[in-house]
């Protein structure tokens, strides 16, 4: 199916019919005429035989020859006869014309034959009137035939001229219909071209289209209200635009300004975000190089504390020790929340015990609580989970933070803090942990602004302490970054309930501690609520049926009445002496035969105090708050004795050695470190510690010292000469076999991240950054090794002879030594080499108060570590400038002195 | 039955008839026969002739008893018929042949028969038999000839096997009236041609007898055509044959054949027992004559009544002897 335009379709309607008829006609005529060709043919030699056969009929009956020649030439003279043959009756012909023409058979196309027989014209009845006889019958057979052939020549003739000119006619005419009917057609199509065209340019959008009126009628009509609709539309369009136009004027504007505001808002933010990361790179790099003098200080402050000092020395010092150590905790907090916000903080999750380090978080700040009159209690929910996967040290330090602003901010009460276990499923646990305080409280309107960093809360009231307002800024980020949430609960006057929660990974393998007092009943008697239920908690955790009491008066009554009672557990407030003389009397007067044994908890960890309780009391004190640990392992004791398990047994020179956390009697620690000072400080603290210190300069000798054997952990400084500190880990790790494995804590004086991993990836279980904070190292320590340490004390430590020269003489020898050293490596272009001297000769400098030198041995090594070598020229130089200052400026000081 | 026991006969029928009216006027009262019309055909050629006959047999003031059968009826029934009738009257040869062939006993007397068909072996012997013949006799077509063309003309004559039983009345009265008489015989139609050829050349004239082999309606129109082109004329035997090409013929209508039978059965029934006449030929007559054909012959301006009258004038001075052999 073809689809026709207008104009075809238009011709189709107008030829189609024309052509039809045309045909049909034309057909019909041809043949009709034709066919009458033919019959006036058939009828001519019909009629020429009649005739012929009537005019022939006495020449036949009378045998007249010269009749019938006659005839047949007569008849031969007419058109298309070519032969006339008159037979008799019996065929034998009489006359034939031409004359030997074999008469044609009829079947020859070329002629046609025409035969007449010859009848008797009979005369009508002649016995009408007159019946002489009846007339015989009519005979059937003729007189003769006649034979008139006919030739065809001229009708095929006439026929093909018939067709031809019919033909003619008919294309002529169709012809000129044809035409006609395009000239007529045009007068239609034209203008309904025009429009056609009209509607679509209309239709794609273009409404400047002329529409030519050039018809009449009904297409004029239709002519004419085109124009006049592309017109309205053009005119409406026109309107539409300019409203549009109008109303977008001031939307554009608008638009325009946004743009510049948000690409100038952009812009801001973008150098806010770099400020802030400057800010936060500045400030992290910063706090390192702050708390290495600091450090310096803290330490050696100590180390003075223990040298006999008169009174107002000692005064002095710990003045100066305790300014020193509140600067290296504020330090600390600035280094974290700048390390945080600079995304340097990394957490070190493994496993540990989540009870142990709330202890530990406790104990620490116990004494500034009891100092306050607060009581501590540490309630550690059943259910939690003790083994959890962590960091630990991050926990506490949030637990520090929380419980120390507790402390601070209640002038009187208890602080509790719950672990509980709010969510668990097969791998993972939330738990949450809240430290509630009686304090003062803070505003619903001060809590939004708590956790932001640099906030205090400003209100003149409450503002009963000073503080950076940092800590809750750090808890905040450290929660976040342990996977936590936290807030806070309080109004004011009402207290404070801080809240975190933390996701931890289960340790595989639950170990249930096992219930050591299973079976065995305890009386608690604690006037502080929340205290007894912890101790009750304890107890029942660890099997124990627990009847409670909370006064002391109490305590007597139910002494006599309980029988079968194996532990007696008293908490006590140092300042209540009422209560602790109620208590001195009942377990005087104790019935004699009474089997239980006898657990004090006292709110002190001065020493004296818990001497003078135990002697007053008969019994043990322990210190609050409750520590599992120390409560089961003074319940171990066979009952009836009176357990004389106090490992924290205070000496009267060591206040803070002999803790527990950070006894290290009975461990021996391998210290690889090829810097004298960093070696002898740290053999110094660590001994003091109580382990026992073997000392090795480099890490080959490390490597066959844990080779020999009877190292229970090793300090590797991971800068060192002849093998370092990464390769020599690598070493001892690979000739571990016996799934023991050494812990190897890593010390150096580099923050670079690429060190760390590389520390790691060698198998370093730990890397802490020089100078050390002697009390963590020795807690780490005591973690790492996990079990009690051998008693026995391999004391053979050879320990090198410490130089005790004033620590700036001893550099200052060294000096000349170190400088020919490096001009060496520089000539030889050996960059690694100059690096291990460099940062051996930093951790020296470092304790040493020669800024300058320490700066540009600093500069040094940062930039041989990066690689950039062509700026080691200048550096170096000035390295070297600074010794020559130094090495002048001590001479000059000795010549003065001498 | 030559011409002058025929001119006898017909003025003893005369006779007869006027004596038989005076005497049937007082004799009215003898009994009516019975006559049976059967004509051949129920056309109006043969009513014409029955209704001629009964008006003769009116304006004769006789009544006699007719009826009409048809033929059919006869054949069918011929017994009671012819018990019930005291003269069978057959027209035409058909009825004529069946009658004599069915009737035993009654009288017949046929009328408007050919001469040619009454064999005489099939005439009934013990009863009486008349007729009334359809032809005319020879002497007068002969003396047509003469009033006609005059004297002296040969006469030719195709004989075919009907005509040819009246060959030598035919030479006998062409002797009487001098006319010189050439016949020839057409045994079958291919002898026709040959016999007329033969004729043509020796004849002045063709007198044609009725007869079906030469004269039929196929033959004539060329038999006319070649007398025509040897300028011979040719007389026939009817009005159709003159219609047909024939210069002149005598003949006689069926109602002068009719009334002719008319008259002779009022005779009868005056005289019942008088005789029939055995064969008398018609003796009312006209002459027909072609316009066109005389004029073509020269003949303008002749008149068949006229004619007529001369040959009736004639045959009167006709004696029987001339005529009769």
């Amino acid at each position: 199916m073809i689809r026709l335009g207008l104009t075809g379709r238009i011709l189709l309607l107008a030829l189609a019919p024309v052509v039809g008829i045309a045909l049909v006609l034309s057909t019909y005529f041809i043949h009709n005429q034709l066919r009458s060709l033919d019959h006036t043919l058939n009828d001519r030699g019909e009629t020429l035989a009649r005739h012929l056969a009537g005019a022939s009929e006495y020449g036949v009956f009378s045998g007249n020859r010269e009749i019938l020649q006659a005839l047949a030439r007569s008849t031969l003279n007419e058109d298309d006869v070519v032969a006339v043959t008159i037979t008799d009756r019996l065929g034998a012909p009489l006359v034939q014309l031409p004359p030997q023409a074999t008469p044609p058979a009829p079947l020859d196309a070329q002629v046609r034959v025409f035969s007449q027989p010859i009848e008797p014209q009979t005369l009508p009845p002649l016995n009408e009137e007159a019946p002489f006889f009846d007339e015989p019958a009519a005979s059937p057979e003729p007189l003769g035939w006649v034979v008139v052939t006919l030739s065809l020549d001229r009708l095929a003739a006439a026929k093909n001229a018939q067709i031809t000119n019919s033909v003619l006619i008919t294309l002529f005419g169709l012809l000129l219909t044809l035409f006609l009917a395009a000239r007529l057609s045009r007068r239609l199509t034209r203008p309904l071209s025009q429009l056609h065209r009209a509607a679509e340019a209309i239709q794609h959008g273009d409404l400047t289209v002329e529409v030519k009126p050039q018809s009449t009628g009904e297409l004029r009509t239709l002519e004419e209200a085109f124009r006049s609709m592309a017109a309205s539309l053009r005119s409406r369009r026109d309107d539409l635009q300019r409203q549009i136009d109008q109303a977008t004027a001031g939307l554009r504007e608008s638009l325009d300004l946004v743009e510049k505001q948000n690409r100038a808002l952009g812009e801001a933010r973008q150098q806010a975000l770099a400020a802030s990361r400057t800010k936060s790179t500045f400030l992290a790099n910063m706090s390192h190089e702050l708390r290495t003098p600091l450090n310096g200080i803290l330490g050696f402050t100590r180390l003075l504390h223990k040298t006999r000092l008169d009174t107002e020395q000692k005064d002095y010092v710990e003045t100066i020790e305790r300014s020193a150590d509140e600067l290296l905790h504020l330090l600390n907090d600035i280094l974290d929340l700048s390390r945080v916000e600079a995304g340097k903080l990394s957490l070190q999750r493994r496993a540990c015990n989540l009870r142990e380090v709330v202890d530990e978080a406790l104990t620490l700040l116990a004494p500034g609580a009891f100092a306050k009159g607060l009581e501590l209690v540490d309630l550690f929910y059943r259910d939690v989970p003790e083994a959890v996967i962590t960091d630990p040290d991050r926990v506490r330090q949030i637990l520090l933070n929380l419980v120390g602003n507790a402390i601070k901010f209640s002038p009187s009460g208890t602080i509790a803090v719950r672990s509980m276990l709010e969510e668990e499923d097969a791998q993972e646990v939330l738990l949450r942990v809240t430290v509630s305080d009686q304090g003062v409280g803070i505003p619903p309107a001060a809590q939004a602004r708590l956790f932001q960093s640099f906030e205090q809360l400003d209100d003149a009231s409450t503002r009963l302490q000073t503080g950076a307002g940092l800590g809750l800024a750090i808890c905040k980020s450290l929660v976040h970054l342990l996977g936590g949430e936290i807030g806070v609960e309080s109004e004011a006057g009402q207290g404070a309930t801080f809240w975190f929660t933390l996701p931890c990974r289960k340790v595989a393998a639950g170990t249930q501690s096992p219930l050591r007092l299973a079976g065995q009943r305890a009386l608690v008697c604690e006037a502080n609520d929340l205290s007894g239920l912890a101790l009750s908690h304890v107890l029942e955790g660890a099997g124990c049926q627990v009847d409670r009491c909370q006064a002391a008066e109490m305590l007597l009554p139910r002494l006599r009445q309980a029988t079968g009672v194996d532990i007696i557990a008293i908490g006590l407030q140092v300042r209540d002496t009422a209560t602790l003389d109620a208590v001195a009397a009942a377990l005087a007067q104790r019935p004699a035969g009474s089997t239980a044994r006898v657990l004090l908890l006292v709110d002190s960890v001065e020493p004296q105090t818990l001497a003078h309780l135990r002697r007053r009391l008969g019994y043990p004190c322990l210190p609050k708050p409750v520590r599992r640990r120390e409560i089961l392992a003074a319940l171990d004791a066979p009952a009836g004795e009176p357990a004389a398990v106090n490992q924290a047994a205070p000496t009267p020179t060591e206040t803070n050695a002999g803790r527990a956390d950070t006894d290290l009697s009975g461990y021996r620690i391998l210290v690889a470190e090829d810097n004298p000072i960093n070696a002898r400080l740290l053999d110094l603290e660590l001994g003091r510690l109580g382990a026992s210190i073997r000392l090795v300069g480099n890490g080959q000798e490390a490597v066959a010292t844990v080779a020999a054997g009877g190292i229970d952990l090793v300090l590797m400084d991971v800068q060192m000469p002849i093998l370092n500190g990464i390769d020599a880990s690598r070493a001892i790790r690979a000739a571990e076999t016996d799934g023991h494995r050494l812990p190897i804590i890593g010390l150096t004086a580099s923050l670079l991240a690429s060190e760390q991993n590389a520390c790691l990836g060698a198998g370093i279980d730990t890397l802490l950054s020089k100078p050390v904070e002697t009390n963590g190292l020795a807690r780490l320590i005591r973690e790492l090794c996990g079990r009690a340490p051998a008693r026995s004390s391999h004391a053979s430590s050879t320990r090198p002879k410490l130089d005790r020269r004033p620590l700036k003489a001893m550099l200052l020898a060294e000096m000349p030594t170190v400088e020919q050293t490096m001009r060496e490596a520089e000539a030889a272009g050996d960059w690694t080499r100059l690096g291990e001297i460099t940062h051996r000769f930093l951790g020296g400098v470092s304790y040493c108060d020669v800024p300058p030198l320490r700066d540009a041995l600093r500069e040094l090594y940062g930039a041989i570590k990066q690689g950039h070598e062509e700026n080691l020229g200048p550096l170096l130089t000035q390295v070297y400038a600074e010794m020559d200052s130094l090495q002048r400026q001590s001479a000059e000081a000795r010549q003065a002195s001498a | 039955m030559d011409p002058r026991n025929r001119r006898r006969r017909i003025r003893r029928g005369l006779l007869g008839l006027c004596l038989g009216m005076l005497v049937a006027l007082p004799a009215q009262a003898a009994t009516p026969l019975r006559i049976s019309f059967i004509p051949s055909q129920q056309t109006p050629l043969y009513q014409g002739v029955i209704a001629a006959a009964r008006e003769a047999l009116q304006d004769a003031e006789v009544k006699p008893v007719t009826r009409v059968i048809d033929v059919a009826s006869w054949r069918h029934d011929a017994a009671s018929i012819e018990a019930g009738s005291d003269l069978l009257v057959p027209i035409g040869i058909h009825a004529t042949e069946a009658v004599l062939r069915l009737s035993r006993s009654t009288d017949i007397l046929a009328t408007l028969v050919p001469r040619a068909s009454l064999r005489a072996e099939a005439m009934p012997a013990t009863r009486r038999f008349g007729a009334v013949l359809l032809d005319q006799p020879l002497a007068r077509q002969l003396l047509l000839v003469k009033v006609l063309l005059g004297p002296n003309q040969r006469i030719g004559s195709l004989l075919g096997p009907v005509s040819q039983s009246q060959a030598s009345a035919l030479q006998h009265v062409a002797q009487r009236l001098g006319l010189p008489l050439v016949a020839a015989e057409v045994a079958d139609e291919q002898a026709l041609m040959p016999a007329l050829n033969r004729l043509l050349g020796r004849s002045d004239v063709l007198l044609a007898l009725p007869d079906p082999l030469v004269f039929n309606r196929r033959n004539l129109r060329n038999i006319l055509l070649s007398t025509y082109r040897q300028r011979i004329p040719v007389l026939g035997f009817s009005r159709a044959t003159v219609r047909a090409g024939a210069l002149a013929a005598v003949y006689s209508t069926p109602q002068q054949i009719g009334r002719q039978t008319g008259h002779i059965l009022a005779e009868l029934q005056r005289r019942p027992h008088g005789p029939l006449p055995a064969a008398a030929p018609p003796r009312e007559f006209e002459v027909a004559i072609n316009g066109q054909v005389a004029r073509s012959f020269g003949l303008g301006g002749i008149d068949g009544p006229r004619l007529a009258r001369k040959i009736r004038a004639r045959e009167a001075q006709l004696s029987v002897a001339e005529v009769r052999p």
